[in-house]
């Protein structure tokens, strides 16, 4: 459900990308509280974006990552080294 | 940071095979993580990612310091990523009979395998549910988003990666924030 005043779509954008003067940041809040569904929308996008953020931490490259991208290194450079 | 970076680089470009595991240990999370967010599976993310450091060893001749080196390297894993995607066909369609089930489609497998409501859900799969509705999202969003929002970079940054104006950047960051918006409302009220 969306909010039938499409200049709050634009304006939660706005909030979103920290663009919004401190005027339309409340102004915006304060649609909010008249709002269910703004807020509602507004909320859902504010936590999927923080678990995403938060689930940044747990994804890592796998165990030997370097090793394997060191091996298949083209060996040129490798023998250059070794005549040395 | 960026000075240590810039140092690696230049040994690399001389030669120096050993200074740039310096850089693979530097820059792997980031990448791998960004690979993952866009192909949404562990193992491709991994050929991808391993992909993306060959390529910069390969080419690393042709990087100048017109852009920050992840800039550069961000936008090798991006257009791999992207290419991968495409090339991608998939592999059943949900509609397909299955066959020897008598008329049974993959979606009537699916929902058979839907988890039962005294699952408790763990932290595992709220993550894959969120991968799942990333990668819902067309694939130019999808890259935006995950840019922004995973990797943190700045509009101008995301504008050299994806080689688009920092306007077009903001547009797609917005669609692609009410796209991940329309599919998480649904999800809420299937709960």
């Amino acid at each position: 459900m969306q909010c039938e005043d499409s200049v709050f779509d634009e304006l939660m954008n706005k909030v979103l990308d920290g663009e919004a003067t401190t005027e339309e940041e409340r102004v915006f809040h304060a649609h909010l509280e008249e709002c269910e569904s703004c807020k509602e929308e507004y909320e859902l996008l504010l936590d999927t974006l923080k678990e995403l953020q938060l689930q940044n931490h747990s994804i890592k490259a796998p165990e030997g990552f370097t090793q394997a991208v060191m091996a298949k290194l083209p060996k040129e450079k490798q023998q250059i080294k070794w005549k040395r | 940071m960026d000075a240590l970076v810039a140092n690696m680089v230049a040994q690399v470009k001389k030669g120096d095979q050993e200074a740039f595991e310096g850089i693979v240990d530097l820059f792997k999370d980031k990448i791998y993580r960004h690979c993952y967010r866009m192909v949404g599976n562990g193992h491709e993310a991994e050929d991808l990612a391993q992909e993306t450091f060959l390529r910069a060893y390969r080419n690393i001749s042709k990087y100048n310091n017109e852009f920050k080196f992840s800039t550069w390297i961000f936008r090798i894993a991006t257009n791999l990523c992207i290419d991968r995607l495409r090339k991608k066909k998939p592999d059943y369609y949900l509609d397909a009979e299955v066959p020897g089930t008598d008329g049974a489609t993959m979606y009537s497998q699916l929902s058979s395998e839907e988890p039962l409501p005294e699952q408790v859900v763990t932290e595992n799969e709220r993550w894959n549910e969120l991968q799942e509705e990333i990668m819902k999202l067309p694939e130019k969003y999808r890259t935006a988003i995950v840019l922004k929002y995973v990797e943190d970079l700045s509009l101008e940054e995301i504008s050299h990666i994806m080689d688009i104006p920092v306007p077009t950047v903001k547009t797609r960051i917005h669609r692609g924030r009410e796209a991940l918006k329309k599919v998480f409302q649904m999800v809420v009220k299937t709960r």
